[in-house]
């Protein structure tokens, strides 16, 4: 995978292998807690760790919630919004993304999503996000592949957006 | 009556005026430069202030990141929450 800027309003991932082009496509999906309960208690934590704070914690469910939810479904609608813009060469079978500059503070986002989604829902310890799981029909091993394919990308979209 | 009057308002003003922290707890997920940027914008600290309280949250699993009102401490967790960043509100000792 190449990343580079044809210009200075665009980031463009090139190189992209089938197996790449296709954790792309999972971001969206990835990033959805759904009815996943430790996935949705990550992505919506607690605003106080005080059992006196009952009121604040109800009232941040209801009211707070519903906001982020709708911050969080704007980013990710984002992604899918540039993910059919993949395309895929025919001849070498890679893919290229051409993302707007502007786009790129939403995928930072989503992707930190679906890492924090995936890692919660297949409830990956600190020991298991350092080492590799072996590639098999094991789809805690995929998830960790995407945890860390994701988190690569962060950290490119981030300098990208610092060398702005 | 104007004495349980001003009584009211005086435990009323001690309530809000109490310290509140803003307290990031570690997150074995969070990359340690997203979380640097994420103090820098919701704060505006500086990049040496913003990695300080990034590796005391990677160290010591916590960070106490802004002190001050209540209302603006919520709203500073409201603003973590929409990074995605583990935080809280406490009552500053």
């Amino acid at each position: 995978m190449q990343i580079t800027r044809p210009d200075d309003q665009t980031v463009r991932l090139s190189r992209l292998d089938a197996f790449l082009a296709e954790l792309l496509r999972r971001i969206p999906k990835s990033a959805d807690p759904g009815d996943n309960a430790a996935a949705r208690t990550r992505l919506f934590s607690a605003p106080s760790h005080d059992d006196a704070e009952t009121e604040l914690v109800e009232d941040w469910r209801e009211y707070v919630a519903p906001e982020l939810r709708r911050i969080f479904l704007t980013t990710l609608e984002v992604i899918e919004g540039d993910l059919p813009k993949l395309q895929i060469d025919k001849k070498s079978g890679e893919g290229t993304l051409s993302i707007p500059l502007s786009h790129l503070e939403s995928w930072i986002h989503g992707l930190n999503q679906a890492r924090l989604a995936l890692a919660a829902s297949h409830d990956f310890t600190e020991e298991e996000m350092e080492r590799s799981l072996p590639l098999g029909a094991d789809p805690r091993a995929l998830a960790l592949v995407q945890v860390r394919f994701y988190g690569v990308l962060q950290e490119l979209f981030l300098r990208e957006l610092e060398g702005d | 009556m104007t004495e349980t009057v001003i009584e009211q308002e005086t435990k009323s003003g001690t309530a809000t005026d109490v310290p509140w922290n803003v307290v990031v707890h570690n997150d074995p997920v969070n990359l340690m430069t997203y979380v640097t940027r994420t103090f820098e914008k919701v704060f505006g600290y500086s990049r040496e202030r913003a990695e300080k309280h990034m590796m005391e949250v990677h160290k010591l699993g916590r960070s106490i990141v802004w002190t001050g009102a209540r209302e603006r401490a919520e709203a500073y967790v409201e603003q973590l929450h929409g990074y995605l960043l583990l935080a809280t509100i406490e009552k500053s000792q």
